[in-house]
């Protein structure tokens, strides 16, 4: 902003500065005029002074003097016509002067414009120069920040990634280590997968094959509730021999609850696995009974 | 410090590893049972002294037998007959998979008065065997009466529901007597449900029809053609006491009593055709029920009270309707068969029983599950009347015809025993009704 204004204050002393030189040359201009004139006039009054001489003297000096005045009228003539053609010239000059002034002028408006036009370019080109010079900082400045940035995810980066190469190593030790368990553990783990898969569906033959036994000695009362439920507990010898049969939660029907209870001594021995440690799975039963509906 | 730790680890380590032998309670449901028949013995009571006239422990095994709940073992095997559950082989009866085991005795004490004394067991509840045990003295001849008591009370603690054994029924009983003239015999008679002990509470030289109990069993209601026109009596059983319900021009006829007891359905022509209606006892108040064009007769009460069931040819043939009492609706309820009537209500009101000709026009009782419709045919002789069915609705007893005349029949409701009720007098059955 300063600069700018500098600027203008400068470029206006220039073209005042200027408009002087040329209101001085104007001026100098209009003396050159009036002496062109004062010559014109001053030569025919000197010329007067010089004259009378004898007769035949006087009419040799009068045909002298004739002559000398025709001569002198030549003369006159001469000069009349040589200052006409002064005058002419002067004339001449004086347009040829003032085109030239107006060529001048319109020269040194030209250039006291171009020399304005100049100034302003000039402080456009200053104002330019000074924006670029902005910009360029800028730029600069974000050259700068972008490469500090970059420097900066540059450094993050590397940061993160010896970080992530640590886990990674962290993990693959953690895998491999897990694997190594797995492995240690795999043979033991299959081995009761397939296990318990046979005891399941073994457990799961037996259970059928109970509740079909006990079912069959299982007489329904009729007309009992079928929302009734009774519960019991069975203690079982291996082999099967119902060791002991109780109730563990009464249906509330005490003929519905002798009836199963009836039932399971009467279906003594079940059937149980032979395999001691399946069998363990069959030492005590919780029985659930509800009276639905009849067997198939 | 670092060997408890370790400890620890291996103890985690181990339980996680291994399946352990653990002895988890296994979890079962049972939701289906067989419908046999239950297994039991009846030991031959322990008799001291005089015998009776009656075999107490014989009219058990009888009545448990015409049950078809029971499967009566033979107990010819015991050769010393125990009088105290500790004389009972337990093992040899769960041998022969049997469910329970009766005992008993029966001991004089004089005067005809005799100690009769009962035990259910349980052979498989060893060494508290005992399901339930009674001891009562009665005069010899309320023997019978008491073995029938002892088989309900057995028949209820095995299979849940009542026993009927106990109960009365109602018949009348024709007799013919003369070669010329000819001169029936009607009476009207109350006995066991086994047919035992027959008494003769009405004879009449004129027609005697439709006995009916009341709900509490202590009276009869019946039609009576005494002096030549139907009249509607009460008789009370014990005292004899009858009282004239109704005694119209024309048709009195088809009483049936209101679950209260206050009040007698009738078929009354007083109007024209035969129509219901329903008189308080009390007051004597008639009330129309049916009030329609065609024949309607044997009125049932249902045992809500709600519902009236009976027969009607409005629909061109008879059949059986039911009617609801607060709004009047009426609907058909059978559909089967050309011929269906004589309807009864089973005591939970979900079935009816009733007299139903079928396709090769022979008279058959059935019973139609009033939810579902479905019919089922209890009986195949063809020539069957007068179902009743019995307090418990296990049992129906009717009519029949058997060497040219009426006898009294006896089906279980699920069709698994059918009986003839024996003979204890000359003549011929009609119009059996089950009372209390």
């Amino acid at each position: 902003m300063k600069q700018e204004k500098e600027h203008l204050r400068k470029s206006i002393v220039l073209t005042l500065v200027l408009y002087g030189a040329v209101a001085v040359l104007l001026g100098v201009s209009l003396h050159f005029r009036t002496p062109s004139v004062t010559v014109a006039t001053s030569q025919p009054v000197s010329i007067v002074k010089a004259v009378t001489v004898n007769q035949s003297q006087v009419q040799e000096e009068m045909h002298k003097i004739q002559e000398q005045r025709q001569e002198q009228q030549r003369k006159e003539q001469a000069h009349q016509q040589y200052l006409k053609h002064l005058a002419q010239q002067a004339r001449q000059q004086r347009v040829r002067e003032q085109k030239q002034m107006a060529i001048l002028k319109t020269q040194q408006m030209k250039l006291a414009k171009q020399e304005k036009m100049e100034a302003i370019r000039a402080h456009q080109k200053l104002m330019d120069l000074q924006k670029q010079q902005k910009a360029e900082q800028q730029k600069l400045a974000a050259m700068h920040a972008r490469a500090e940035q970059q420097k900066q995810a540059a450094l993050k980066k590397q940061a993160d990634e010896a970080k992530a190469k640590v886990l990674a190593q962290k993990k693959q030790q953690l895998a491999a280590e897990k694997a190594l368990e797995q492995q240690i553990n795999g043979e033991q783990s299959r081995l009761n997968a397939a296990r318990n898969q046979e005891l399941m569906s073994e457990m799961a033959k037996y259970k059928a094959l109970i509740l079909n036994a006990i079912g069959q000695q299982w007489i329904m009362p009729k007309n009992t509730d079928k929302n009734l439920s009774t519960e019991l507990s069975i203690r079982l010898a291996p082999g099967g021999t119902v060791l002991d049969v109780s109730l563990l939660r009464s249906s509330g029907n005490a003929v519905l609850d002798r009836s199963v209870i009836t039932a399971v001594r009467k279906a003594s021995p079940l059937p149980v696995p032979r395999d001691p440690t399946v069998f363990n799975q069959f030492r005590e039963l919780h029985l659930v009974v509800r009276p639905e509906g009849l067997l198939g | 410090m670092i060997n408890v730790r370790k400890i620890l680890y291996l103890l985690c380590f181990f339980t996680l590893v291994f399946v352990p032998p653990v002895q988890a309670v296994l979890n079962l449901e049972l939701t289906q049972g067989v419908d046999n028949a239950v297994p039991i013995a009846v030991i031959p009571f322990v008799v001291t002294g005089e015998k009776p006239s009656a075999d107490v422990s014989n009219i058990i095994t009888q009545d448990l037998q015409n049950s078809g709940q029971f499967k009566l073992m033979d107990t010819s095997a015991v050769k010393l007959l125990p009088s105290q559950p500790k004389g009972v082989d337990f093992q040899y009866w769960r041998s022969v998979d049997v469910n329970d085991v009766v005992i008993g005795s029966v001991k004089p004490l004089g005067n005809q008065r005799f100690s009769v004394t009962y035990f259910l067991l349980d052979p498989y509840k060893t060494g508290n065997e005992i399901i339930s045990t009674q001891s009562v003295t009665v005069k010899e001849a309320q023997l019978r009466v008491l073995a029938h008591h002892i088989a309900d009370a057995i028949y209820q603690q095995i299979t849940g529901v009542p026993g009927i054994f106990a109960t009365k029924i109602a018949y009348v009983l024709v007799q013919r007597q003369g070669i010329w003239p000819i001169r029936d015999t009607y009476r009207l008679v109350v006995a066991d449900a086994d047919g035992y002990n027959p008494q003769a509470i009405l004879i009449s030289r004129d027609p005697i029809m439709s006995p009916s109990w009341s709900p509490d069993g202590k009276r009869l209601a019946y039609v009576s053609f005494e002096k030549r026109r139907a009249s509607v009596y009460i008789s009370n059983v014990a005292t004899g006491v009858r009282t004239l319900v109704t005694q119209f021009p024309e048709i009195n006829g088809a009483p049936a009593w209101s679950k209260d007891g206050k009040r007698l359905a009738i078929v009354l022509s007083k109007d024209g055709n035969p129509r219901i209606y329903s008189i308080d006892l009390a007051t004597k108040k008639i009330v129309p029920i049916t009030r329609s064009w065609s024949i309607d007769t044997e009125p049932a009460w249902s045992p809500d009270g709600k519902t009236m069931l009976f027969t009607s040819d409005r629909g061109g043939s008879p059949q059986i309707y039911l009617k609801d009492l607060n709004s009047g609706k009426v609907q058909r309820i059978t559909f089967d068969g050309s011929y269906n009537a004589k309807a009864s209500w089973a005591p939970d009101g979900k079935s009816i029983v009733f007299l139903h000709r079928n396709q090769q026009r022979a008279y058959d009782i059935a019973m139609q599950d009033l939810q579902t419709g479905n019919v089922t045919v209890l009986t195949q002789a063809g020539e069957d009347q007068s179902p009743s069915i019995s307090p418990n609705g296990k049992m129906v007893i009717y009519a029949s015809e058997y060497n040219g005349k009426g006898v009294l029949n006896v089906v279980s409701t699920d069709g698994r025993v059918a009986l003839r009720l024996p003979e204890k007098s000359k003549g011929t059955v009609r119009e059996p009704t089950w009372g209390l």
